[in-house]
Formats: C-alpha cells, sequence, structure tokens
C-alpha cells in the first residue's frame, strides 16, 4: 500500500497554518496532492480496506453503537497490524484523506468545527502527537480503542466496548492515565469492576468515574499493583470502586 | 515524576548514585544488555533483553528467598500505551520481546516488589533516621527501585542530520541565524551572508569542521533544550532521533537539565567531526 511520505505530511502542516480557512485537502484531495507536490512512498502494510464497513450517522442515538461497529470494523480486518505500526502517522493520515475519506467527512464534518478549518482538519486528518492518535484522529482512534477492547483476556470485546463507550471523559481517563490503564492484567479488572457495578445499576458519572481513576493512581504510586494476580489486584479496586461511586451524603448548611 | 525524588512510607533501596539514601550503603543496581544489539534494525523483530539484578542489602535478598518479594523488570512504551512486567526471583532475567509492540521510547526499569504481605522489616544497613524502626510491606510495595534505561525504537535508521534543512530567510539580518524544532524536522532559517558562508564551509572536507563546533552545536543544543521541555515531541521523530544519539554517548538528560550540562551534551555530540577533525589536521 502507498502511503504519504513523512516530508508530505509536514507540506499538509505547514499548508494549513498558511492556510486556515482553506478546506482544498478535504473537497480535492487529488488536487491538493498536485497542488502541495504530496509524494507516496511504498510501505509495507497490505490492508483489507475493501472490506471495512464505517458506520456514520447523523443521529446522536445511534452514535455509540456505530462506534462500537466501526473500532471493530477497522481493529479486525486491520489485525496485520502490530501497535508499532499502529503508531506511524503517514499511514493513518492517507486512510483519512483517501480510501476512508468519505466516513471521516461524514463524521468529523467541517461544518460543524468549533475550531478553525486548519485546527479541525489537524486535529481529525493528522497526528500530531499520541494524544492526537488515541482520540482524535479519525481512524487511528478506532483502531486503538478496538484494541483496547480487545487485549483483556478476561473480558468479552462487548462488554470492554460498554465501558469504553459510556463516555469519552472515562475514554480519555483511561486512555492517558496510561500508568495504570497500559497494563492490561489492572485494564482488566477495572473493566470488570465497573461493568459489575454498572449491570447492578449504578450510574455513571464524571466526579464519580474520575474519582475511582484517580484513587487507582494513587495505590499505584506506592503499589505496583500489576505485578500480583487477577484476583489480588480485584480486591484491591474494588472497594476503591464502591467507595468512588457511594452516593455522596448532602453537606447542608450549616456545615458541622 | 522520578521515584528517586518520590516520598514513600517505608525505606527504599536504590542505586548507589541515586541521591537516595534511606540505606546507608546497601544497593540495587542492574546490568542490561540487548541481543541482537542494533534495537532499531528492522530485519527480525524479536529481540532478548538479558537482566542481571544486583541487591546487596541481605535482609532484602532474605526476601526473594523466602519468595516474599520478586524482581521485576518493567518494560514500558506510552507511545503504544505498553506496560509489561516480568517477574523472576533469580537474579537473572532473560526476557523476549517483540519490537511490533513498541515504537518510539521504550523505557526499561527494573524493582524489587513485595509479593505477600511483610509484617516486619528492618536492616541493619538503613539511615540513622529509621534506627529502631520496622515496617510493614503489602503486596505491590516496592521495596527497591532501579535506575531508568531508555531506548529508542524506530522504523527507519534516520539519521539526525538528515532532519536538519537550511532555508534563506529574507526577514533575517544577514549574519543572523534561528533554529526552529518541529516533530519531523529541524528548520534552521539564516540570513543572506550566513547562508551563503554555511554553503560554503559544507562544500570543503576541510572546512566542515568549523560548521560542526558552531551551528551544528547550535542546532544539538536547541534540540536538547527543546525535548527536555516542550511535551509537544514527545514521540516526535526528532526526539527519537536525538534519544538514539543519547544512547550512543551513554547520555541521560538529568530532569532539570541547565544550560551548561546540555551544552556539554552538544559539544560531544559534535566533537568527532568537530574538535577531533581539526586537531589531527593541526596534529594537535
Amino acid at each position: 500500500m502507498k502511503i504519504l511520505s513523512l516530508d508530505s505530511l509536514e507540506k499538509i502542516e505547514n499548508f494549513l497554518d498558511e492556510n486556515p480557512e482553506d478546506t482544498v485537502l478535504v473537497d480535492d484531495f487529488s488536487y491538493a496532492v498536485e497542488l502541495l507536490g504530496l509524494r507516496f512512498i511504498d510501505s509495507e502494510y497490505e490492508l483489507p480496506i475493501e472490506n471495512v464497513n464505517l458506520i456514520s450517522s447523523e443521529k446522536d442515538e445511534n452514535l455509540l453503537k456505530n462506534e462500537q461497529h466501526n473500532c471493530q470494523s477497522i481493529y479486525s480486518n486491520f489485525s496485520s497490524l502490530t501497535p508499532a505500526d499502529a503508531t506511524d502517522e503517514r499511514l493513518w493520515s492517507t486512510l483519512c484523506f483517501m480510501q476512508l475519506s468519505s466516513y471521516v467527512k461524514k463524521r468529523w464534518p467541517l461544518s460543524k468545527r468549533k475550531s478553525s478549518k486548519a485546527g479541525h482538519i489537524k486535529n481529525h486528518y493528522l497526528i500530531k502527537n499520541n494524544r492526537n492518535m488515541l482520540r482524535d484522529n479519525a481512524i487511528s482512534r478506532l483502531w486503538w480503542l478496538g484494541r483496547l477492547a480487545n487485549i483483556c483476556k478476561g473480558v468479552e470485546p462487548d462488554a470492554a466496548y460498554d465501558i469504553l463507550l459510556v463516555n469519552s471523559d472515562l475514554r480519555n481517563n483511561l486512555l492517558e492515565r496510561t500508568g495504570t490503564s497500559s497494563n492490561e492484567n489492572v485494564l482488566e479488572e477495572i473493566f470488570k469492576i465497573m461493568k459489575e457495578g454498572f449491570d447492578k445499576g449504578i450510574e455513571w458519572n464524571r466526579p464519580s468515574s474520575r474519582e475511582f481513576l484517580k484513587s487507582i493512581n494513587f495505590v499505584f504510586g506506592k503499589s505496583n499493583l500489576a505485578v500480583l494476580d487477577q484476583e489480588s489486584i480485584g480486591n484491591i479496586l474494588r472497594p476503591l470502586f464502591d467507595k468512588a461511586f457511594k452516593p455522596k451524603e448532602k453537606r447542608l448548611w450549616p456545615f458541622k | 515524576m522520578k521515584f528517586k525524588h518520590k516520598a514513600f512510607p517505608y525505606p527504599v533501596l536504590t542505586s548507589a548514585n541515586s541521591g537516595r539514601d534511606d540505606y546507608v550503603s546497601s544497593s540495587y543496581e542492574y546490568d542490561f544488555s540487548v541481543e541482537p544489539e542494533d534495537i532499531s534494525e528492522v530485519e527480525s523483530k524479536k529481540r532478548s533483553l538479558k537482566v542481571i539484578h544486583r541487591c546487596t542489602c541481605e535482609e532484602v535478598l532474605q526476601l526473594i528467598s523466602k519468595k516474599k518479594a520478586c524482581y521485576v523488570t518493567l518494560v514500558k512504551c506510552k507511545k503504544t500505551i505498553s506496560n509489561r512486567i516480568f517477574k523472576t526471583f533469580n537474579d537473572e532475567q532473560i526476557i523476549p520481546i517483540d519490537l511490533g509492540d513498541y515504537f518510539g521510547r521504550l523505557e526499561i526499569s527494573t524493582q524489587i516488589i513485595a509479593t505477600s504481605n511483610i509484617d516486619i522489616f528492618s536492616s541493619h544497613d538503613l539511615n540513622l533516621e529509621f534506627s529502631g524502626c520496622t515496617f510493614s510491606f503489602s503486596p505491590g510495595d516496592r521495596l527497591a527501585i532501579g535506575d531508568e534505561i531508555q531506548l529508542s525504537c524506530d522504523f527507519n535508521k534516520i539519521s539526525f542530520e538528515s532532519l536538519i534543512t537550511i532555508d534563506l530567510s529574507d526577514d533575517l539580518e544577514d549574519d543572523e541565524y534561528l533554529i526552529k524544532v518541529k516533530a519531523y524536522s529541524i528548520q534552521v532559517l539564516m540570513g543572506k551572508r550566513i547562508r551563503t558562508l554555511f554553503a560554503q564551509l559544507e562544500s570543503d572536507k576541510k572546512t566542515e569542521p568549523y560548521l560542526f563546533m558552531s551551528i551544528l552545536k547550535d542546532i544539538y543544543l536547541h534540540v536538547l533544550q527543546a525535548i527536555s521541555s516542550d511535551e509537544e515531541l514527545k514521540d516526535s521523530i526528532v526526539e527519537r532521533t536525538i534519544i538514539k544519539q543519547m544512547n550512543k554517548f551513554d547520555i541521560q538528560i538529568s530532569d532539570e537539565p541547565n544550560l551548561d550540562e546540555l551544552n556539554g551534551y552538544a559539544q560531544r555530540f559534535v566533537s568527532k567531526r568537530g574538535v577531533e577533525a581539526l586537531s589531527a589536521r593541526f596534529e594537535l
């Protein structure tokens, strides 16, 4: 498969810096290739792109279901990629601008942008850093979410997606607290405990979710939980979840 | 935060030069090697990490022999969100790794970790501050922490100099130059006269060392400063390439480097093609 070269990505970035409102890269990429003198190089990637079936819906109620479908479609069809391959900004940007551009345009329409057009294109088509690769690039984020949902041996991908897609804040916190979530056995227990709790009717809420993950980080500061067996990790994390999601007592004035 | 600056509710054994003095003379260090040695080779992705743990604290060694604590080697890669832990009760460890799992900066470190509850622990070598104290450890607590080693794994063998682009700038004075460190490249903007001089010096092997002693040294310094302070450059191609260079010279930048430290490293990077080349010519 041919992919954009690194110097071409840099040319695209420079073009966006100099022409922040120009949308030629999204509207007519073939023309942009000529205009900017972009170069393609041969890569070792052989991906069955024709089998990828991405759904983009304007309706918000289908968004989570679609996200799960799309993550699974990208991750299973691109299963030949190693994690090292999946950090290749050249691959993801090529797919965004070319083979999978119709999905990207619908899922991340320029008309709904909050930032400048250049900022929007940089966010969803290019990869500036790790955070951007995991959260924002329209295609790479699907692969990495798919991987997170599929790496824990003791948790079914469907159950993992239920947690990962419950809210973007939780997802981002899991992805960014790499000290904890990058340990597969710890992540597995986080998934299990949260799933158990939510199945029992505990409702997700941002402060409790953040408190739970923060308290895991705090424990990690003192102890390396990843060395322990699954059961011991669960025994340590479960009380942290219970405490974080315990209904908070309302404090009425005057405080005592 | 690096572990050596962290407060723990118990004494932690570290390497002799870590600056931490919970123990008076005991230390925990390790020897580390990779086979095949060149981690950036792409032909085969399989590597073996050989780690030899060296702990000199009798009391900690006893815990390991009783299997109440173990040695662990941590292989961490932020870019691929990977954090693998390899445990052993032996002081020698061979760890198979697949480079397909890692990209960019690979952080290797070792620890000695409690594997079960240790109710009463003390050592004859504890700092006087702790004299007479006993400590308890829970499973997962870190008894000892080794220094961190950083390696760089990359797709291609990109040389540092290939990332540098020299451009003429009309906005600069004739003799001025400006260095811009980006994720994919290092751009040097030059005024007219210095650009011409640069081209002249670069074209002749005899004069090239002067460039290494001046502008190239400045470029290295700027890049070292940028990667020490700019979060946006973390795991960028420029950072990965300079880390390879640092590994060659066995250099680890401190947590809060000052200008003198970075300047010293920059001088070492260019020494061979700068001062050494000129010294040889003048038979110094």
